[in-house]
């Protein structure tokens, strides 16, 4: 069952976010990295902040990271949340790609077990033919460590 | 080149309408805004026809010249406007400032008016289309997050896990705020107190922040007119002067802009604004009487009072809890009108009106002997701004 409601915003495309947005309907979660420095950004711009080359590549995450901060929305603000609420957003820092920070939702989480540095990793949510949502689970605890 | 408007210029006049919750004054915001101007002319002692500069802020819908306009102003010779919302409280006055001080101008008209909600629940996603790349609409949009109560309560999250702050201290920043609204017949809040369990208790929006946490969104205008030094003299007030003003925004480490200050989401992004405004009015923290703060929610003000270094990083929620910023008996009394949470919600602009009132000892909280208050802008929203006015 989808998260939202059929209405929910879907991302905008544009020339700068193509092929973030493509590489998503691929199940692969990008990040850029300046060719030039490496410095990793997130998210999709033209030029590096740090050298301001243009000249870029993609680097795909394993897509493992952690709870940086997050908020569960009680309130409706949209009304394709309506139905969702109380529904969490929360900032997931990656353990690679420089540790961008992507804000996503949580599944199969309960709202009230959310905290800080809980471990996520990525599950993709395809919400309509060749677009899909990068979103996170909590990564299941080992029991033998 | 050293900044050069110290005590060069002040504020003459200042105006308000009414504040009502949004929606309920059946006016619109130019109607608003146009009473709030008369008022500051009254006030001030000054012709309408005599302004000839206009600053607003750039979300501002009545629009400067329309404003003249219709106002009858045959001539007039400089308008700007600041970036974005609650960033250009003070970033307005320092603009009519220096367009005074450079000649531009000789009676500058700093104005504000809202009336309904700034950010209805209609499913409109308020100025996220265009904004950078349209990062807020691709990127933060289909995850749920569409409004600043969502926004601010992230990063006062992260304040909680980096610094121990607790919800409780939220509820006393909001109770501060409150109380100084019960002594303010405008107040929206006025005859209305509440606990730190009244605070606890209230509806959750967005967690950590509950009803309580937001600010109060009202319909309401506010203006003031600000002139030369040498010009104020001859008018009707006491003139309020600008003793230093400072804008701009600090470092972000990474690209994140609307979700802001990545690397530092447990500031309210003043810090370095706080930096230059000291340096400039040639005082510190320890120098001001009175503090005028636009938090918008709580966890961002008790941010901005630790980055305006009233407090040490991390210490805000232990600092209000204390009554450091109570009115009378704090070290700082701030938002002694009740501010954004509990006086109304006019984009910071009736935290201004609030200070040049210190300052010439009319507040319903006066704090005694006042001849400093600082006034900062909207929070963890860049470009932001702060300004001292001294009497």
């Amino acid at each position: 069952m989808p998260l939202f409601g059929p209405t929910m915003p879907t991302p905008l495309i544009d020339e700068d976010t193509q092929e973030f947005w493509e590489a998503c309907g691929e199940h692969r979660l990008v990040v850029q990295r300046c060719r030039v420095c490496a410095h990793f950004r997130f998210a999709p711009a033209p030029v590096c902040y740090h050298c301001h080359s243009f000249e870029y590549e993609w680097v795909e995450s394993d897509g493992v990271g952690e709870v940086y901060s997050w908020t569960v929305t009680y309130r409706a603000v949209h009304p394709a949340t309506v139905d969702a609420v109380p529904y969490n957003t929360v900032v997931v820092r990656l353990f690679d790609c420089g540790g961008a920070m992507i804000t996503s939702n949580l599944v199969d989480v309960d709202n009230e077990a959310i905290d800080a540095g809980m471990r996520v990793q990525l599950w993709w949510d395809d919400i309509s033919p060749g677009v899909s949502l990068p979103r996170f689970r909590p990564v299941p605890i080992d029991p033998v460590g | 080149m050293a900044w050069e408007l110290r005590d060069k210029v002040a504020i003459a006049g200042i105006g308000q309408t009414p504040f009502t919750r949004p929606g309920e004054s059946g006016r619109s915001a130019f109607a608003l805004a146009l009473e709030a101007t008369l008022d500051a002319c009254r006030d001030a002692g000054v012709i309408p026809g005599e302004i000839d500069g206009f600053v607003t802020y750039g979300a501002e819908t009545t629009d400067p010249y329309t404003l003249a306009q219709t106002l009858g102003i045959e001539s007039t010779h400089y308008m700007d406007r600041y970036p974005g919302g609650g960033e250009s409280l003070a970033g307005i006055i320092h603009h009519a400032a220096m367009a005074i001080a450079a000649g531009a101008a000789t009676t500058v008209l700093a104005y504000r008016s809202l009336s309904g909600r700034l950010i209805r629940g209609s499913g409109d996603i308020p100025s996220a289309a265009r904004d950078n790349g349209g990062f807020r609409r691709s990127f933060l949009a289909p995850f749920g997050a569409f409004v600043p109560y969502q926004y601010y309560a992230i990063q006062a999250r992260r304040h909680m896990i980096d610094y121990g702050t607790t919800t409780r201290q939220f509820g006393a920043y909001a109770v501060v705020l409150n109380e100084n609204a019960q002594r303010n017949p405008n107040a929206i809040h006025h005859g209305r107190p509440i606990t730190v369990d009244d605070h606890e208790n209230s509806r959750m929006i967005a967690s950590p922040y509950r009803v309580y946490d937001c600010t109060q969104e009202a319909d309401g205008a506010g203006a003031v007119l600000v002139v030369s030094a040498e010009r104020a003299a001859d008018l009707r007030q006491r003139p309020v002067f600008l003793l230093g003003a400072a804008e701009g925004s600090g470092p972000a480490d990474q690209m994140y802009n609307q979700l802001r200050h990545q690397s530092r989401w447990n500031t309210a992004g003043l810090q370095e604004v706080a930096e230059v405004l000291y340096q400039r009015a040639e005082l510190g923290p320890g120098d001001i009487d009175v503090a005028q703060i636009f938090e918008t929610f709580t966890g961002q003000g008790i941010m901005a009072l630790e980055d305006v270094g009233f407090c040490e990083r991390g210490e805000g929620g232990p600092f209000v809890e204390s009554g450091s910023v109570s009115w009378p008996d704090g070290s700082v009394p701030i938002n002694t009108s009740g501010g954004g949470l509990a006086e109304a919600y006019i984009h910071g602009f009736n935290i201004l009106l609030e200070a040049v009132r210190q300052l010439r000892g009319t507040s319903t909280c006066q704090v005694a002997g006042a001849e400093t208050c600082l006034v900062t802008s909207g929070p963890s929203a860049m470009p932001s701004s702060a300004l001292i006015l001294n009497r």
